[in-house]
């Protein structure tokens, strides 16, 4: 490598010590040399900052290099920021740069030290020097955070205006307005900045256009309303380039005018729907057909040169899709695309696949349009590149139709035999969701589900496995089929868990429609289940459980091996088994007219949720799958197989046989629309009220093996029931919803508040979920400070962008989030930390604003986050004789409160202690009150509003005949008392 | 074109400069600087120059033992990217004469404000090789100290 230095000013303004010192960490023979020399300098630079009193500049900045340098290496610096502040405040360029590069790579916008330096910003932008202005711009832009944006923003905005301020300072002050806009979000609106912004679009420097251009289309991107005016400047100056040809020589890149500033003037405009004549709609129309015209030089030439041309005829692409409004244009992209996917250079060839794929969806012309280039994209996708083929994958999930589907699934079936990892997923979901979509008989469609389980069994997901088993339900012509199938593909020996789950159910309902062959007799088709049976995990051996009490009930002659089954597992370890076990035993034993009863026929499934649905069908199909997964366990094998006794009582046959009717009532209509797109809200009301008899001990089921992450099909029960039900959970409003009003209330309104209110008694759970957005959050309490960890999962099929979160502070609760990124996408996660303290009582929940785009709509989520007062609450532990001396010295409203009411359930003293003490953290003082249906409690809250800790006593007297609680409450804060009651009525109600 | 964050990268997978225009905690910046590393380094030639990672692209592209390492969003325009990084290679190179790793090295200071001259927050700021070399010589020439040094009253 050469070290002659060709440039004079390099050698002129370099720091000889930084370079030795460089040098010797560069020639350091092991890491633990060089750290030896780190320590030793850093040792120096401390005693030289603390004691040398005569330290000039010129050392000043070589010390600050030095440190910067260590700190790049990765070595953590524990001073020094000082010293890079002085160096802001000298009067030399030369020391005012370096302070300034080095905070811009030590600090971020939440370093403690950026509130100091902000005066110092202040400063050099009112400095009478383009040079001293840009160094602080250049730190605003690097660093600038919230602070900074309120305090300098009007100065910066004046600064970008004015006629005095030279081209360098005028593309900073853009950019450090779009940064600080980032941090500040609504520091930016149109109505107070459109007209000014838009009069610097008449600024004949490029550089500041440009600068000015990444503005705009950030203030578009978030949203375009009030940003129009720009149009016809932003139209004007296209022409300018690309017709009229004026333009600064130094701004041609490879024979291309400013490719950069032409690709971000074409892409503001995909903000805005297609502008009309008065906004220059035709001139645009030249303009496009023009740089079109350019695509043939850019067979030619340097890299640089084809890259540049390309770059802009993509973003023209783009725009072109966007607006939608040309047919010759919209034929010429074709043809065009066409071509690029089979040039030789990759990166051609993936930004063709991948501008095809938007153009296949816009239009049912245009996905006709591309059709003939199917078979080069099915070569793509065995191309050697990863990217490639991934884009390969996307864009023939769009291109599949009716005709070309058994063709494109047949590829991407034999692809997936060989396709990597990385990609798996992704293809068996998209295989899964076409077969679906476009199977014009069922029968190839669970021939195409089972090739996928059998291939990639890893990578299918229950969701997918239960819409087979949906299906098939649902299609009386393909029952035999499938079970013949399924009993098939178990034969093998090493079947995938996936297969056996489907082998157990299908075969369990259907089995009888194969027994009659000798070769799949119930016998055989038990024996080849219960071979796999002990390599299974425990959901799986729960659902063969259910099966094999099936096969009881369709087969009587299997009574004896199936019973011996269940007496195997009547203490197996695993409670769940352990049930279904036992109970099975007796079921299949004690009385058959129940027995045939429960174990009936599933009836076919309703779908009940996607009526609301029906227009992302067209739109967006890949989220089929997804959006109707809660429906398949819950209307069926979950629950009509387990017949534990509390749902017995609940839930009578005679009440099951009319759910039963009711499902094949709705048959008729279901299988004229298979997929259950169009069925209206009737349906989904008449189905309410049998829902509402749901058995109780479900819902404690689900309380207590709660988790976000859907487990299997047995732990998740609870939770698919709670949202196929639309949120009837919680046990208080489910029996206080009568089924007519609970027709009138929102179903996801009920289920939000039953989620809340369950998270304010655990530190885990999800807080909303529906077909798009999972919110889930995990909290840890210590003395007064807490921490939450919220995700946000996308469940849908497409990337939820411009996510933003916002959470306010509240009377007595100090909130703290970290920001967050602005897109999820499909099937990510994102994370947001939020910690928070508590300062004196509080009343109300803080309330989260959720608001994100999806294709095509704005969606805002309002919840309130399960923060209460009693996460907050400390033990306090009294003796008899402390609690009534305490109790007696407080009287008479507001400080006490006394509450009589009603309990919707019956009362049930031990579930009472255990949401007390364990739930509110309010401490049951035991052996205080001899009367067993009396709680007496305390609690201690450290944090009163006066600076002292506030204890609280309660006593509650329960009357369990009546259902009747008196609940009173004393404290020495009014405030506590009152909201220590609306907690305990809401949670024990 | 917002970048999140630019890398550079020898062959060996050492890093060279780094700047980030989007937070990220310490730990999750050299995590993906480790992971895109990998990705980038073990990449065979001849393949694009793209890559989808999470919920953006990386774009990148090798020059001589260097490797140049954008992150930006999903729809952003990647040709115009690649040329973005080709631009300050050029001006690098321009103002080093014939740039070299250990130009970078030495010189890291001067490798970040060339950089920012170039990118701000994220956006390109400057696209005319001239205008950035003229800015960063005057800048040089304030540099070199003495009596004539650029001096302001505030």
């Amino acid at each position: 490598m050469s070290m002659n230095v060709t440039n004079p000013n390099i050698a002129k303004t370099s720091m000889r010590g930084l370079t030795n010192f460089i040098s010797d960490l560069r020639n350091s023979p092991s890491k633990e040399n060089e750290e030896k020399r780190v320590t030793k300098e850093m040792a120096h630079i401390r005693k030289e900052f603390k004691e040398n009193k005569n330290i000039d500049g010129y050392q000043r900045r070589k010390y600050v290099c030095k440190l910067v340098y260590m700190y790049m290496l990765g070595y953590e610096l524990d001073f020094g920021h000082m010293e890079a502040v002085t160096l802001l405040s000298s009067t030399k360029f030369s020391e005012k740069q370096i302070g300034y590069i080095a905070l811009g790579i030590l600090l971020n916008e939440q370093h403690e030290m950026l509130p100091l330096i902000i005066n110092s910003f202040k400063e050099d932008l009112l400095a009478r020097s383009d040079y001293f202005q840009s160094l602080a711009l250049a730190a605003i832009c690097n660093i600038g955070g919230k602070e900074v944006a309120e305090f300098l923003s009007p100065l910066i905005q004046k600064l970008l205006i004015a006629n005095t301020s030279s081209p360098m300072v005028k593309k900073r002050c853009a950019l450090a307005i779009l940064r600080m806009n980032r941090k500040h979000i609504g520091l930016v609106t149109p109505d107070s900045w459109v007209e000014r912004l838009v009069s610097v679009l008449d600024e004949p420097d490029f550089g500041v256009l440009t600068s000015l251009m990444s503005l705009l289309i950030e203030l578009a991107s978030e949203n375009p309303i009030g940003w129009e005016p720009a149009i016809p400047k932003v139209i004007h100056l296209l022409k300018k380039i690309i017709i009229n040809k004026e333009f600064p020589k130094e701004y041609v890149y490879y024979h291309v005018t400013c490719p950069w500033l032409q690709v971000k003037l074409l892409k503001f405009l995909r903000y805005f729907p297609a502008p009309d004549d008065s906004q220059g709609g035709k001139v645009l129309g030249e303009i496009l057909t023009a740089v079109f015209a350019q695509s043939e030089s850019a067979k030619a030439g340097t890299v640089n040169h084809k890259n540049s041309l390309n770059a802009v005829l993509f973003e023209a692409i783009n725009l072109i899709i966007h607006l939608d409004n040309d047919p010759v244009l919209l034929k010429q992209t074709s043809l065009l695309l066409g071509r690029f996917i089979t040039v030789k250079e990759t990166n051609i060839r993936y930004l063709g696949l991948e501008a095809m794929s938007h153009f296949a969806s816009l239009s049912n012309e245009t996905s006709i349009m591309i059709k003939k280039y199917q078979d080069t994209v099915l070569l793509s996708l065995k191309d050697s590149d990863i990217s490639i083929r991934r884009r390969a994958l996307d864009l023939l999930y769009g291109m599949c139709d009716k005709n070309t589907c058994k063709h494109i699934v047949a590829e991407l079936l034999s692809y997936l035999q060989t396709a990597d990892y990385a990609i798996r997923e992704e293809l068996v979901i998209k295989i899964a969701n076409l077969a679906e979509k476009f199977a014009s008989n069922y029968s190839w469609y669970v021939d195409v589900i089972l090739q996928l389980i059998t291939t990639a069994g890893d990578f299918v997901s229950d969701d997918i496995w239960f819409r087979v088993v949906k299906i098939v339900t649902n299609h009386e012509d393909i029952q035999a089929y499938a079970a013949s199938t399924v009993f098939n593909a178990l034969q093998s020996r090493n079947c995938h868990e996936t297969l056996i789950k489907v082998g157990g159910y299908i075969l369990g309902e259907f089995g009888h429609l194969i027994a009659d062959n000798p070769q799949s007799s119930p016998l055989v088709q038990f024996n080849i289940l219960h071979s796999k049976f002990n390599t299974c995990g425990a959901p799986t051996k729960a659902l063969l459980l259910s099966t094999y009490a099936k096969f009881v009930n369709l087969f009587p002659e299997l009574t004896q091996q199936t019973q011996e089954v269940f007496k195997q597992h009547q203490s197996y370890i695993d409670a769940e088994i352990q049930q279904r076990a036992c109970e099975y035993l007796n079921l299949t034993s004690l009385n058959e007219d129940l027995m045939q009863t429960v174990l009936d026929v599933i009836p076919a499934f309703i779908d009940a949720k996607d009526n609301s649905n029906t227009t992302s069908n067209t739109a967006n199909n890949s989220n089929m799958i997804n959006s109707q997964d809660s429906k398949i366990s819950s209307g069926g094998f979950n629950q009509s197989p387990q017949p534990s006794q509390q749902q017995q009582q609940q839930q009578p046959p005679q009440q099951q046989q009319a759910q039963l009717q009711q499902n094949v009532s709705s048959n008729g209509l279901d299988l004229l629309d298979p997929f259950g797109l169009g069925l209206g809200n009737q349906q989904q009301q008449q189905q309410q009220p049998v829902q509402q008899a749901q058995p109780v001990y479900q819902q404690q089921q689900q309380a207590e093996s709660f988790s976000p992450v859907q487990s299997d099909t047995v732990s998740s029960f609870g939770q698919q029931q709670q949202q196929q039900q639309g949120g009837f959970s919680s046990p208080t409003i489910q029996a206080s919803s009568s089924p007519i009003s609970s027709g009138g209330s929102d179903p996801m309104q009920i289920k939000i508040l039953a989620s809340y209110k369950r998270l304010c008694l655990v530190s885990e759970g999800v807080l909303y979920e529906d077909s798009m957005l999972q919110v889930g959050l995990k909290s840890e309490y210590q003395s007064g400070q807490g921490r939450l960890m919220l995700y946000y999962g996308n469940s849908s099929a497409f990337p939820l962008t411009n996510f933003n979160v916002t959470l306010n502070s509240i009377a007595g609760l100090t909130l703290q989030p970290q920001s967050i990124a602005p897109v999820i996408q499909p099937k990510a996660q994102l994370q947001q930390p939020v910690t928070f303290s508590c300062t004196s009582e509080f009343t109300e929940s803080p309330v989260i604003t959720i608001n994100f785009l999806t294709p095509g709509k704005p969606i805002t989520i309002t919840l309130r986050l399960p923060i209460v007062i009693s996460k907050f609450f400390e033990p306090l532990r009294l003796s008899s004789g402390d609690f009534f001396a305490r109790w007696k010295t407080i009287s008479g409203k507001p400080l006490e409160i006394q509450e009589i009411f009603k309990s919707t359930k019956p009362i049930d003293i031990q579930s009472y202690n255990r949401v007390i003490q364990e739930g509110l953290n309010i401490t049951v003082l035991k052996q205080v009150d001899p009367n067993p249906n009396n709680i007496v409690a305390s609690c201690l809250f450290p944090f009163g509003s006066n600076g002292q800790p506030i204890n609280s006593y309660i006593r509650i007297e329960t009357n369990p005949q009546a259902n009747m609680c008196r609940l009173t409450i004393r404290s020495q804060s009014a405030t506590l008392t009152n909201t220590i009651k609306n907690l305990l009525i809401s949670h024990l109600q | 074109m917002t970048f999140h964050f630019l890398l550079l990268l020898s062959r060996q997978g050492k890093t060279r400069l780094t700047k980030w225009y989007s937070p990220f905690t310490n730990k999750e910046k050299s995590r993906f600087t480790r992971e895109i590393g990998n990705m980038v380094l073990n990449r065979p030639p001849k393949l694009c120059n793209f890559l989808e990672w999470k919920e953006y692209k990386i774009i990148f592209k090798r020059y001589a033992s260097l490797y140049f390492v954008v992150c930006c969003d999903r729809e952003d325009n990647e040709l115009i990217v690649l040329e973005i990084i080709h631009h300050f290679v050029e001006i690098l190179d321009r103002y080093f004469g014939n740039v070299c790793e250990l130009d970078l090295i030495f010189n890291f200071h001067k490798a970040y404000y060339i950089l920012d001259e170039l990118i701000m927050a994220g956006e390109l700021q400057e696209t005319s090789k001239k205008t950035v070399l003229r800015l960063i010589s005057q800048q040089d020439t304030l540099l070199e100290g003495g009596p004539g040094e650029h001096k302001v009253d505030l």
